[in-house]
């Protein structure tokens, strides 16, 4: 290869690598779909916000199903109560979980998902262009096994 | 103080307690329980509910002699409910000797949507021998009291996803008949297993 060739490899090397790695951006990791035994399911996962600005999820549909931002709060004297979220902050250089007991996405109607199922869920920030990820259903107690170990 | 005073008194301790200790940052604990040691052995409440066979269901003579387990939750929650179940159920899976000994009872508070047949199927799929029990809404709070927690919250039912608020704990008694412990959302299986082994010895 000559000196010329090798020279406009690199920079076109280096415009492909550029485009790949572009402005960080919200991710959605770590995303499961809890296969119910009742008729509603739960959806858990980890909002990473490696930007300069605060974002809000705002609201996650599934595909085929009714959902919401859901909380979980238990109150001093032990009482729990389940209410629906209007907006999750996440702010720079956070990450939020959503896990069992806490904020969670609650599907509706999703008695007949089982594990290895696949679901696709939009996240719908205020900010930021909205995320479709397919997410796979695994079994409570595999879940929690997960969670557990770690 | 009459018993039935005192229990109520003594759970609403052993809640403060645990809350106190989820704020702690060194964990402090001096029991050989891994769950929220009652400040004294509490005996067994006096209630009455129906199975999901329609029978009557008095809970102190028909767990007598039994590790007992009980925790009030709605088949429709999707969070700590079946969090609570599957926890319990993957430790008992692993030791069917202690499964043998142990009688898991799951409360309704939630009779507008949890009818006998749907509470069964929801037990089902955790384990066929669990107990579900249901009652009116005199009954259920009879019950709540019996066990020295706030009353259910049930919000407008005419509205499909209607609140639902419940005690989040899980009450446990020894073969003994006296509850020694009660057990807090988050705990893990690790603490389970150590626990349901050491009551289950309590005779």
């Amino acid at each position: 290869m000559t000196g010329r060739r090798r020279f406009l490899t690199l920079i076109v090397l280096g415009i492909v690598l550029g485009a790949c790695g572009g402005d960080p951006a919200i991710t959605i990791s770590n995303a499961v779909v809890v296969e119910p035994n009742g008729p509603n399911a739960a959806a858990y996962l980890d909002i990473d916000n490696p930007t300069e600005v605060a974002d809000r999820l705002t609201s996650v549909s599934v595909t085929g199903y009714a959902a919401m931002l859901h909380e979980t709060s238990i109150a001093a004297d032990g009482q729990a109560t389940m209410q629906p979220v209007e907006a999750i902050e996440v702010r720079p250089g956070e990450t939020v979980s959503l896990r069992p007991g806490t904020l969670h996405v609650m599907i509706m109607g999703a008695d007949g998902v089982a594990a290895g199922d696949e679901l696709e869920l939009t996240f719908e920030f205020e900010t930021m262009d909205a995320v479709t990820k397919k997410v796979e259903v695994m079994t409570l107690t595999e879940y929690l096994a997960e969670i557990e170990a770690k | 103080m009459t018993r039935t005073l005192l229990l109520p008194l003594l759970l609403a301790s052993a809640v403060a307690l645990s809350a106190c200790a989820a704020e702690r940052t060194e964990p402090v604990n001096s029991s050989r329980f891994a769950g929220v040691e009652l400040p004294e052995p509490t005996p067994k409440p006096d209630f009455v509910l129906t199975d999901t066979e329609g029978r009557s269901y008095d809970f102190r003579p028909e767990t007598e002699g039994k590790l007992t387990l009980l925790y009030f939750g709605y088949t429709a929650c999707p969070d700590i409910c079946p969090v609570h179940l599957a926890q319990i159920t993957a430790v008992l899976d692993r030791n069917p000797p202690l499964r043998q000994q142990t009688e898991v009872i799951f409360v309704s508070v939630d009779p507008g949507r949890d009818s006998p047949s749907v509470i069964r199927d929801y037990l089902d799929g955790f384990n066929e021998d669990y107990i579900g029990l249901w009652g009116s809404p005199e009954e259920l709070a009879a019950a709540e009291q019996a066990l020295g927690v706030p009353p259910a919250i049930l919000g407008d039912p005419t509205d499909a996803e209607y609140l639902v608020g419940h005690a989040a704990q899980v009450f446990a008694w020894a073969p003994d008949g006296l509850g020694y412990t009660i057990y807090p959302f988050g705990t893990r299986q690790s603490q389970w297993a150590q626990d349901l082994e050491l009551l289950a010895q309590i005779r």
